[in-house]
C-alpha cells in the first residue's frame, strides 16, 4: 500500500483543509491486507455535500461490515486543492488511508444529479485512471456506478464498467464474492464482468450497443454477449425491518449541509406526482416499523453524539403510524436534548401541528411545495392538494408563530399557460393575505415569504418522459412575467437558472452520444457545474458543437410513444403502459389516487413487498 | 461538578478549525457517556468551555477545556472513555476536578508558550544569530492589521521569554508571550517581525503551543495547576 503524502505546506494553502485529512469520529480504520477487496466510494462533489448524503453512509458501513473488505471515501477536491494536486503531481486519494485510487479493486460513484457528471470524469483524471473504459488496462480498477441517475445510464456508458440498478443492500455481497473468486482464480476483468451478467441488477454497458435512425432517434438496441439480458430489472429490498442499517454515522469534520443523525423511515412514495422521478423509481413504498426506527434512533444518537435527528423519506407525512412514532421519538429527543427535524411534510393540519410540537422555541422557516400555482396545473402533475388545503396549512402555521415561509413551484410544466404562471403570484398573494388576516397579537415577527421556482426537467421513468422542455427564452419570459406579477414587497422571488436546466435535461434523457458532450465539456474545463458560480454555459455550447449534439433534440423535442428510449433496457417495475396512461390522464386533467387509497396498477407489485402487498 | 481537561492536538487533525473541534468534543462527550450539564432556559446548550482558539495548522500539547457535569464522575474513568472515543491526534492528557467559580476559562488566559521549529533547508538566510540579534533591539516594530487598518506596533513588551537554538538543519525558538483577550502576541506575528516577511512564505516550519498560563500572585501559572482540587 502506498500512501499519498499531503504535506502541511499544501494543507496550509487550501480553504477548509479538514476536507482532505479523514480520521473523523466513526470513520472506519482497518489494516489493509493483500486479499482484501478495496472499494473507493466517490461522491462527485465537495466534502460537505457528500458527507450529508445518507446513501453513502449506508453503503460505507454496509461494505465495511465485511472483514474481507475496506471501503474508503473520496470527494471531489475543491479547485484550490485540485490545482495544488496537479502542480505537485499528487493523485486523487482516499480519506481513510490516503491511498491513490489506482490501487483499488473498485471505484464507485454515486450518481445523484446530472450536473455532477463532469466531476466524475475529472476525478478519474485526477486519479490518473483512463476515463474511457476501453482505455483501461487489466490492472486498473473497475468503475461502478449507482444511484438515482443510474436508471438512465447511457450518457455515462462509455466511462463506467458496471452500473448497479437498484438498492445496494441486495446484490453487492454477491458481486464482491464473485470478484474474490475471479481474482483468486486469476481470471480477467472481462471474465468477471461476464459473470456479473447473471447477477440481478447488473448492467454491463460494454455488452450492449445501439444504432440510430437518420432523424437521430434510436433504431435498435442489441446485446453483444449471449448472456447479456435484454432488460435489467432493478433490485429492491423487500423487508425494511430486516435490512442492514448502520448503527453509526461518520461525523464530518466541518459542518456538512445536513449535520445530524439521519433516520430513513421508508423508501418510495405513495403519491405519484407525474414529474417526480424518485416517486417512480423507488416504488413500491416500503416502511420500517416504529420499533425498528426507535431502535436505530437510540443507537445512532448514542454513537454520534449528535444533537439533531432528521427523518428521511420522500413524504414524511405519509408514514402510516406517524402520530405514535413521532410522539415516541419526541420523548426520546426531549430526554437527550436533541432536536428533531421533519423535512418533506405535506401542508396539512396534522403536519403543522407536529412541527409546532417539535420546534417549540426556535421557529425556523417553513417550506411548502405546491409545485404549481393553479388547480388545473396541480391536477396535471397529480399533486393532490387544493388551494384551500394550502391556505389552511399556512394559516395554522402563521397562528403557530411562523412568519417565514418558503413556497416552491416549477415552471415549464406540460400544458402550462401564462395564466398558470400568473397564478403562482396569485396564490402567493393569498398566502400573504392569510397572514395579515390573523390578529396582530397572534402573529409573530414580520411576514417573509420566499417564492422559488425551478425549471421543469422531464426525467426518464416519469409520465412526462416524452414531454418537451421549455426553451431558455420561454423560461426567461416566464421569470420576468412572474417577477412583475408579484407586487407585495414582503414576497421575495427567486428562480433557478434556465440554462443549467437545459443541460440537465439533455443529460437526463441522453443516449450514448451525449457521453461525448460530457467528455468535451469536461475537457474544456467544466467541473462543479451544479455550483452557479462555476457553471459556464458557453463552454457547454461549444462542447455541444464539437460533439455534434443538438440541445433541442434532447431537451425540447416531444417524443412519440413508440420511440425507443435510451433507458428502455432498464426495468424499474413500473410499466411503460402505466406511464403512458398517466401522461394521457395529465392531458385530460384527471388525477390518480395514491397507492393506499387505490392501486393504480403501475406494475411494481410484481417486484414483491411494499404497500402493494400489504394486507 | 466542574472538570478541566488538558489535551493534545497533533498531526493532521491540526487542520480542523476551532469551532469544529468544539463540535467534536460536544459529541465525543455524549458518546463517551459523560453526564454533561445543560444550561437552563429555552435554548439549552451543553456546558462545554474552551480556553483559547488555536490557529488552524498549529499543533498543541497544552489545550484546555472546562466542562460541567450534572453529577459527580470519576476523572480517570472519564478520561479513559473519552480517549477511546476521540480521534487520532487528539488525546486527553489530564482530566481533573477544579473548584467551581464563575470565571470563564477563556478570561483566565494571560500568557502562552510556543515552540517554533523552522527548517533551514531552502532558507539560507536563517540563523539563530540573526534572530538573537534582532531580539536584542529595544523595539520590535511591525505592521499589524486591525479593524481600523494597518498600524505599527511594538511587540517587545509582549514578550515574556524567548530562547533561540540551532541544530544542523533547523532553528528552534521557544517563546513565551502575553496571550488572551487583552494583550496577545501570536507566533505568526512574532515570526513576521523577526524574520523578513518575504522569507516566511513557503518555508517549512512547525509551531506547537506548549502551555497556557494565567496570572496569580505576580506569577504566570500553568492552567493545569490553577484552582485544582486536591
Amino acid at each position: 500500500m502506498t500512501k499519498v503524502n499531503i504535506t502541511d505546506l499544501i494543507l496550509d494553502k487550501v480553504d477548509k483543509p479538514a476536507r482532505y485529512i479523514g480520521g473523523e469520529l466513526n470513520s472506519c480504520k482497518k489494516t489493509v491486507t493483500q486479499d482484501m477487496v478495496r472499494f473507493a466510494f466517490c461522491f462527485p462533489d465537495v466534502y460537505e455535500i457528500g458527507m450529508s448524503h445518507l446513501g453513502m453512509q449506508i453503503l460505507y458501513h454496509f461494505f465495511n461490515r465485511r472483514d474481507d473488505m475496506y471501503c474508503e471515501r473520496v470527494f471531489a477536491p475543491w479547485q484550490d486543492m485540485e490545482k495544488l494536486m496537479k502542480e505537485n503531481n499528487i493523485p486523487l486519494f482516499t480519506l481513510e488511508t490516503h491511498s491513490p485510487l489506482k490501487e483499488f479493486d473498485f471505484i464507485g460513484f454515486t450518481l445523484q444529479y446530472e450536473m455532477s457528471y463532469t466531476n466524475i470524469l475529472n476525478m478519474l483524471e485526477l486519479a490518473h485512471i483512463p476515463i474511457y473504459s476501453k482505455d483501461r488496462l487489466e490492472e486498473d480498477p473497475l468503475i461502478i456506478a449507482g444511484g438515482p441517475c443510474a436508471y438512465n445510464p447511457e450518457p455515462l456508458a462509455p466511462f463506467i464498467d458496471i452500473f448497479y440498478i437498484g438498492e445496494g443492500e441486495v446484490s453487492y455481497d454477491e458481486l464482491f464474492d464473485e470478484y474474490k473468486r475471479c481474482k483468486a482464480n486469476g481470471e480477467t476483468k472481462e471474465a468477471f464482468l461476464i459473470k456479473l451478467l447473471s447477477i440481478e441488477g447488473m448492467y454491463i454497458p460494454r455488452f450492449y450497443e445501439e444504432t440510430y435512425n437518420e432523424d437521430g432517434t434510436i433504431k435498435e438496441k442489441y446485446t453483444t454477449h449471449p448472456e447479456a439480458r435484454k432488460t435489467i430489472k432493478k433490485v429492491i429490498v423487500k423487508d425494511m425491518d430486516d435490512v442492514f442499517y448502520p448503527e453509526t454515522q461518520v461525523v464530518p469534520w466541518i459542518q456538512a449541509i445536513h449535520d445530524r443523525v439521519t433516520l430513513e423511515m421508508f423508501r418510495g412514495c405513495i403519491r405519484g406526482c407525474r414529474f417526480c422521478q424518485a416517486g417512480m423509481i423507488y416504488r413500491p413504498v416500503r416502511e420500517k416499523s416504529k420499533e425498528t426506527l426507535m431502535k436505530y434512533a437510540k443507537k445512532l444518537l448514542s454513537a454520534t453524539g449528535y444533537d439533531e435527528i432528521s427523518l428521511c423519506s420522500l413524504s414524511t407525512s405519509d408514514y402510516s403510524d406517524l402520530e405514535h412514532f413521532s410522539e415516541e421519538l419526541m420523548d426520546l429527543c426531549n430526554s437527550q436534548f436533541v432536536n428533531m427535524s421533519l423535512p418533506s411534510l405535506r401542508v396539512d393540519a396534522f403536519s403543522v401541528d407536529l412541527m409546532q410540537k417539535v420546534q417549540e422555541v426556535r421557529k425556523s422557516s417553513l417550506t411548502f411545495a405546491p409545485e404549481a400555482g393553479s388547480q388545473k396545473l396541480r391536477d396535471v402533475i397529480n399533486k393532490n392538494i387544493t388551494e384551500q388545503e394550502i391556505l389552511e396549512g399556512c394559516k395554522i402555521a402563521f397562528e403557530g408563530g411562523w412568519s417565514r415561509v418558503k413556497l416552491y413551484f416549477m415552471l415549464g410544466l406540460p400544458n402550462e399557460t401564462l395564466e398558470d404562471v400568473k397564478d403562482i403570484a396569485v396564490l402567493s398573494e393569498k398566502v400573504a393575505q392569510t397572514y395579515y388576516q390573523i390578529d396582530k397579537e397572534n402573529r409573530q415577527g414580520n411576514l417573509q415569504l420566499v417564492v422559488s421556482t425551478s425549471c421543469f426537467v422531464p426525467k426518464p421513468f416519469t409520465p412526462f418522459q416524452w414531454a418537451s422542455q421549455e426553451t431558455t427564452v420561454n423560461f426567461m419570459e416566464k421569470h420576468n412575467l412572474l417577477r412583475n406579477a408579484i407586487k407585495r414587497k414582503q414576497i421575495k422571488y427567486n428562480h433557478h437558472d434556465a440554462k443549467t436546466s437545459i443541460i440537465e435535461a439533455v443529460i437526463a434523457r441522453g443516449d450514448r452520444r451525449v457521453s461525448k458532450l460530457i467528455y468535451n465539456a469536461f475537457k474544456m474545463g467544466c467541473t462543479f457545474d451544479s455550483w452557479t458560480e462555476h457553471f459556464d454555459f458557453n463552454k457547454w455550447q461549444q462542447a455541444a458543437q464539437d460533439s455534434d449534439i443538438d440541445f433541442a433534440f434532447y431537451a425540447n423535442r416531444e417524443r412519440e410513444y413508440d420511440e425507443i428510449l435510451p433507458w428502455d433496457h432498464i426495468d424499474i417495475g413500473v410499466t411503460k403502459a402505466f406511464l403512458i396512461k398517466e401522461n394521457e390522464k395529465a392531458k385530460e386533467l384527471i388525477t390518480t389516487p395514491h397507492c393506499r387509497e387505490k392501486c393504480s396498477g403501475c406494475g411494481v407489485s410484481s417486484l414483491g413487498g411494499g404497500v402493494c402487498n400489504e394486507d | 461538578m466542574k472538570i478541566r481537561l488538558k489535551f493534545k492536538k497533533q498531526g493532521q487533525v491540526k487542520f480542523v478549525g476551532h469551532l469544529d473541534i468544539i463540535r467534536l468534543f460536544q459529541r465525543a462527550i455524549k458518546v463517551a457517556g459523560i453526564p454533561i450539564d445543560y444550561t437552563k432556559g429555552y435554548n439549552p446548550h451543553a456546558r462545554v468551555y474552551f480556553a483559547m482558539p488555536l490557529s488552524v495548522g498549529m499543533d498543541s500539547v497544552g489545550e484546555y477545556m472546562d466542562i460541567v457535569t450534572s453529577m459527580d464522575i470519576d476523572p480517570d474513568a472519564a478520561r479513559e472513555r473519552l480517549n477511546d472515543v476521540l480521534v487520532e491526534g487528539i488525546e486527553i492528557i489530564k482530566l481533573f476536578v477544579i473548584e467551581e467559580d464563575n470565571t470563564s476559562l477563556m478570561s483566565l488566559v494571560e500568557a502562552a508558550e510556543y515552540q517554533i521549529i523552522i527548517s533551514k533547508i531552502g532558507f539560507d538566510s536563517l540563523s539563530a544569530e540573526t534572530i538573537k540579534h534582532k531580539l536584542e533591539q529595544e523595539e520590535l516594530l511591525t505592521e499589524k492589521k486591525g479593524k481600523k487598518g494597518i498600524k505599527i506596533v511594538d511587540i517587545k513588551p509582549l514578550l515574556l521569554e524567548c530562547s533561540v537554538d540551532e541544530t544542523e538543519d533547523s532553528v528552534q525558538i521557544n517563546l513565551k508571550a502575553l496571550a488572551g483577550s487583552s494583550e496577545n502576541l501570536s507566533p505568526q506575528l512574532f515570526l513576521k517581525t523577526i524574520l523578513d516577511e518575504t522569507d516566511t512564505q513557503d518555508k517549512c516550519m512547525s509551531i506547537t503551543r506548549k502551555e497556557l498560563y494565567t496570572r496569580q500572585d505576580d506569577d504566570y501559572k500553568a492552567l493545569d495547576h490553577y484552582r485544582r482540587k486536591v
